[in-house]
């Protein structure tokens, strides 16, 4: 094990890239988002890894192909089961809100341009519509605002079984996540410049 | 008057009915204090920082880590970040102060960028990017004060205490060398200001203030992470005190106020009048400095003091500084050069010329443009070092000090341009030269404890400006002197510096016939009291009528000396100076 | 450490010190010149890739209508004949981005031109009024320090510009030149030395020999000095701003490929430039090239034994070249 660090603004990583392949790894994990994400993995390429490459679901974005382009084949990278929601078994609790939400968004903004980053959005809204309508009916924020944002509290806590893109939330009192991970994570590997499911932890 | 600033302690009572506006207050206090330390930094000491928000995050981690690590009282963390940020100040100001302006701004760019990367990066220490959490709320005198409410009256205190304590400054023989300092380190160094140290210990000051405004912070949102100490904090400060203008206290916090304001406003208006998300307000503050430095480079304050009353200011009635008198016996020599040298590049300008000032005589030095009068004159001052040559004053070697450790051996001069601080009144302008008989440091002065001393060194001023007959003019702003009424101040800075050797350098230049008798009576009358007098000039007329002797130089060496009529009479003079003069 | 590590840590330092160098040097040129130091340079240098991007993907980049805004405020500034300047160049700058939408290649020399253009609107625009407006209309230590508070706010500026404009994600230009000269140096690196080799002797060769370039100079020390050369001081400036803005654009062009570019990716960049140009005093151009150099080889080093330091680490570089850069003043002082 190593770790080293660089900065989203850094021009060159080579200094860490050879550090870490002197210790010749089976693996490598980058933990960075969106583009900047690239030139670790294309130093490492140039200077003759071949081994796995991990990165985090922070580079699920359309941008990180584009600027990665050959460089990225293969990356291997846990992600929000949305990014490759057609290729989801038909089982697959969230791939019809998934595909739903694709749908409405490309809509909107164009084909190919929805990320997993504005599906997180969405899901906030899916567990803040309901509570919310229900948090209103308990107490009026134009009378008693402490009242209505511990209503509110309460009822995000009381939201169970909720299907949404990224998985199915069932919050509790000690449970502000929501997720189970066999739902809200998959493994997806970069192929042919496209996202390719590898497999769900179902 | 001022204390009406404690009346900014009642608005967190109008306002605490919101208290989304009492957490602006809170922060309006905060941005207030650092916009205050730009104040002293850039208003009055014309230097500035890009990393005041650095500081403030060394004494945010340091209250922050003593908090979690030790458990001990925050106000040990306040100690312990005060004396932090100080240390880091004293570092970086060792380093630049004596290099030239840029160097300083320069290198807080750079501390200020490293110490965010270090922040961030040092995830053992500081907890990263996400920051130390849960750190104990502030309690005085046994009220906690872990709401915005409570919080906002310390802050709030603070802050107008800084405001007494930096009007404390600027109406006192430091904020006025500052002020010099920044128009002109030159003038400032001649009448005995280190422009180094002093420029230092502002800066050290600044970064203390700053520092003070970093242990606020940290306390208040009890949670720090790098980011409000980044670059863009730093610029954000800057562009307040900047905008607001920075050359005043009600200006810094005008600033403040308007950009802590309009912050969350301009968040959610700029998307929506733009259509788009994206940082605008970056983008805007931007556009604002550059529009300000433009259009208002004083800020928009001064827009609104036109309109606000004038404050009368008094005339001190204290018992003026006691200076020395001239005395000793007439015609012994007081300053002396022996074969002064200069040379610039290829050009000799100053080639072994050698003279002596004797008590109570005014020696006037003369020859043609390039002759190296004025290079001789700054070599005997200090204000360029010799590559040869000796210089003694009152017997002692003088040889290459710089002007403000020989301007308190009893040494005054003025400048060929008159440099007079026009944001000062004439009466400050004449009290700038009593630096060097005042002792008030910086603590006193902000604690208020020099005001016996400020009164005596305005007396002592007031009776120079007397003694040249500016004395109706002591209030007025030193920008509305006409050319002769800058040469008479001068002069009386010098009288009020207790300077008994008096280099004038061109006194006449720039004058009207009627004025250049009135300076030439005055010069006589000095002379006559004691004071022995060194003048450089062109003007002939000036020159015969009023020196006992002349030295005259030429392609800088001395080719006469002696009364003005052996002068007149020596054919080498006549030859290099005068025929030159009857020519044009 | 073996010998193939320090070889290629050795490369790597050189690629990024030449980039520094260069744009310390055309630091130090627009200091000289006009006593503006030109933080926004790392914007500068971002904008020519990101422009050309956008160009190549058929659409017209927000740094377009950016100069275009900037060079009718020139125009209005300037009024009369020398308005023609700004308006036929502004025009010209409009055609040019319109023939590269059909014709890529052109695309390098619009985006080239575009931020040539930009920079000289910049100094025209923000710095010159200032200089005007100042005592004697000469350099005082005041006017200098309003310059470096108007180039951070320019630099914010065009940065936050730089991220409405181009978003937040970065892009790579195909490099001109594919594959790799020798192990660890590609062949688009090689082009960044050729071209960083070629600037330098090129600036030595102007300010050495051409009469222009000594009265440049000359315009650097006075206006009376400008004057008597035959240059008038704001043309000097809109020289040196239009000689540091076509390094600054060309280093970006030739870089971006390697680097990727973004909004964000030039500040870092012009940073260390000004470390270097520090190290040289902010006066010489070799002692500023050699610290450029200097930074980049500390930079590999630190990246390779303490990566999660470096950036902090580069800034260590200035303690010495202050320390000794004060007592050389203090010698002169006393």
């Amino acid at each position: 094990m190593v770790s080293e660090r660089y900065n989203r603004t850094d021009t060159s990583v080579t200094g860490q890239a050879l550090r870490i392949l002197a210790r010749r790894p089976d693996a490598v994990l980058v933990g960075a988002s969106g583009t900047p994400a690239v030139l670790p993995q294309r130093t490492l390429k140039e200077r003759g890894y071949a081994g796995l490459i991990y990165q985090t679901h922070g580079v699920a974005n359309p941008d990180f192909l584009r600027v990665g382009g050959k460089d990225v084949e293969g990356t291997l990278l846990p992600a929000g089961p949305i990014l490759v929601a057609e290729q989801l078994p038909g089982a697959f609790p969230s791939k019809r809100v998934a595909l739903d939400y694709i749908q409405r968004y490309e809509a909107r903004y164009g084909i190919g341009s929805y990320s997993t980053f504005g599906a997180h959005a969405w899901d906030a809204w899916l567990i803040l519509k309901p509570a919310l309508e229900r948090a209103l009916k308990k107490a009026d924020p134009e009378k008693d605002l402490a009242a209505f944002r511990s209503a509110l509290r309460d009822e995000i806590e009381a939201t169970k079984g909720l299907v949404a893109t990224h998985g199915v939330f069932t919050f509790s009192k000690e449970d502000h996540l929501g997720l189970r991970f066999e739902d809200a994570a998959v493994m997806v590997q970069v192929e042919g410049g496209r996202w390719k499911l590898i497999r769900t932890f179902r | 008057m001022r204390y009406g600033w404690f009346l900014l302690l009642l608005l967190p009572l109008a306002l605490s009915p919101f208290p989304f506006y009492l957490t602006l207050l809170n922060f309006f206090a905060l941005s207030g204090l650092v916009a205050l330390s730009l104040y002293v930094l850039t208003g009055l000491g014309g230097m500035t920082s890009f990393a005041q928000a650095a500081f403030m995050g060394v004494a945010a981690y340091a209250t922050a880590l003593l908090a979690k690590g030790t458990g001990l009282s925050p106000w040990a963390g306040l100690l312990l970040g005060l004396l932090l940020t100080l240390a880091f100040a004293l570092v970086l100001g060792l380093l630049t102060v004596r290099l030239k302006g840029h160097f300083l701004p320069l290198s807080t760019i750079a501390w200020q960028v490293a110490l965010y990367i270090l922040a961030g990066n040092l995830v053992g220490l500081t907890g990263g990017h996400t920051g130390l959490t849960d750190l104990p709320a502030l309690v005085l005198l046994g009220l906690p004060l872990d709401t915005p409410f409570r919080y906002a009256f310390l802050s709030l205190f603070l802050l107008a205490l800084l405001v007494l304590a930096l009007y404390n400054l600027r109406e006192s023989r430091l904020g006025r060398a500052l002020l010099a300092l920044r128009g002109d380190a030159l003038t400032a160094a001649s009448f005995g200001v280190d422009p180094a140290a002093l420029r230092l210990k502002a800066f050290l000051l600044a970064g203390g203030i700053a520092g003070l405004a970093g242990f606020l912070y940290a306390h208040f949102l009890r949670f720090v992470n790098p980011t409000p100490f980044s670059l863009e904090a730093s610029i954000k400060y800057l562009v307040m005190a900047v905008a607001g203008g920075v050359g005043t206290i009600p200006g810094v916090l005008l600033g403040a106020a308007l950009f802590t304001g309009l912050e969350d406003w301009l968040k959610d208006l700029l998307p929506l009048l733009l259509g788009r998300q994206g940082n605008y307000e970056t983008v805007a503050y931007g556009l604002v400095l550059a529009g300000i430095l433009l259009l208002a480079p004083k800020g928009v304050y001064p827009f609104l003091a036109r309109f606000s009353p004038k404050g009368e200011g008094r005339l001190s009635k204290a018992e003026p500084l006691p200076l020395p008198t001239p005395s000793g016996t007439p015609g012994e020599v007081v300053l002396e050069a022996q074969g002064l040298k200069k040379a610039f590049g290829g050009l000799l300008a100053v080639n072994g010329v050698s003279f002596a000032l004797r008590r109570g005589e005014i020696l006037a030095l003369i020859g043609p443009n390039g002759a190296g009068k004025s290079t001789t004159f700054h070599l005997v001052t200090g204000a360029i070092p010799p590559d040869g040559g000796r210089v003694f004053l009152f017997g002692r070697e003088i040889t290459g000090l710089p002007p403000h450790r020989i301007h308190p051996l009893g040494l005054g001069r003025t400048f060929q341009h008159p440099h007079i601080f026009p944001e000062m009144t004439v009466l400050e302008n004449a009290a700038l030269a009593t630096y060097a008989r005042t002792r008030a440091g910086f603590l006193r002065v902000l604690f208020g404890l020099h005001r016996e001393e400020e009164a005596r060194a305005l007396a002592t001023a007031y009776q120079a400006l007397k003694r040249v007959g500016l004395e109706d003019l002591a209030l007025e702003a030193a920008s509305r002197l006409t050319a002769g009424q800058q040469r008479l101040l001068e002069i009386a800075r010098l009288l009020a510096s207790g300077a008994e050797i008096l280099l004038l350098d061109e006194p006449g230049a720039g004058l009207r016939a009627g004025e250049k008798r009135e300076l030439a009576h005055l010069l006589k009358a000095l002379a006559r009291e004691g004071y022995t007098v060194l003048l450089v000039d062109h003007d002939m007329d000036l020159v015969m009528g009023l020196a006992d002797r002349v030295v005259v130089m030429n392609y800088g060496e001395k080719i006469a000396e002696g009364t003005p009529k052996e002068v007149q009479r020596n054919p080498l003079v006549r030859a290099a100076y005068l025929g030159e003069v009857e020519a044009a | 450490m073996d010998a193939t590590i320090l070889g290629l840590l050795f490369l790597d330092a050189l690629q990024n010190g030449v980039v520094y160098g260069l744009l310390a040097l055309a630091m130090v040129l627009v200091f000289a010149v006009t006593r503006v130091i030109l933080v926004p340079i790392g914007e500068l240098m971002m904008f020519a890739p990101l422009s050309l991007v956008w160009l190549q993907g058929g659409k017209l980049p927000g740094t377009l209508w950016l100069a275009l805004a900037l060079g009718v405020a020139w125009a209005l500034l300037t009024r009369g004949r020398g308005a023609l300047l700004p308006l036929l160049g502004g025009a010209g700058l409009f055609l040019l981005f319109l023939l590269a939408l059909k014709a890529p290649p052109v695309a390098y020399l619009a985006a080239l031109l575009l931020v040539v253009y930009l920079g000289v609107a910049t100094y025209r625009v923000f710095f010159q009024p200032m200089r005007a407006a100042s005592p004697e209309g000469e350099h005082r230590g005041a006017t200098v320090l309003a310059y470096l508070i108007m180039a951070v706010g320019l630099h914010v500026a065009y940065q936050g510009l730089g991220l409405v404009f181009f978003g937040p994600e970065q892009f790579r230009p195909a490099p001109l030149v594919e594959g790799e000269a020798l192990v660890g140096l590609s062949w688009q690196g090689v082009l960044v030395l050729l071209f960083a080799l070629a600037a330098a002797g090129g600036l030595y060769l102007f300010f050495r020999l051409s009469l222009y370039g000594k009265a440049l100079l000359a315009a650097a020390e006075s206006r009376l000095g400008a004057r008597l050369c035959g240059i008038r001081p704001e043309e000097a400036g809109m020289v040196a701003f239009a000689i540091a803005s076509l390094m600054a654009a060309l280093s970006g062009l030739l870089l971006a490929p390697l680097i990727n570019a973004a909004y964000f990716m030039g500040f870092m960049l012009g940073l260390k430039g000004f470390v270097a140009a520090i190290l040289g005093g902010l006066l010489s151009y070799p002692v500023a090239f050699l610290g450029a150099l200097l930074v980049g080889l500390f930079e590999s080093f630190t990246s390779f034994y303490a990566s999660a330091y470096k950036e902090a680490l580069v800034f260590l570089l200035l303690v010495p070249a202050l320390l000794v850069q004060s007592l050389r003043a203090r010698a002169v002082e006393e």
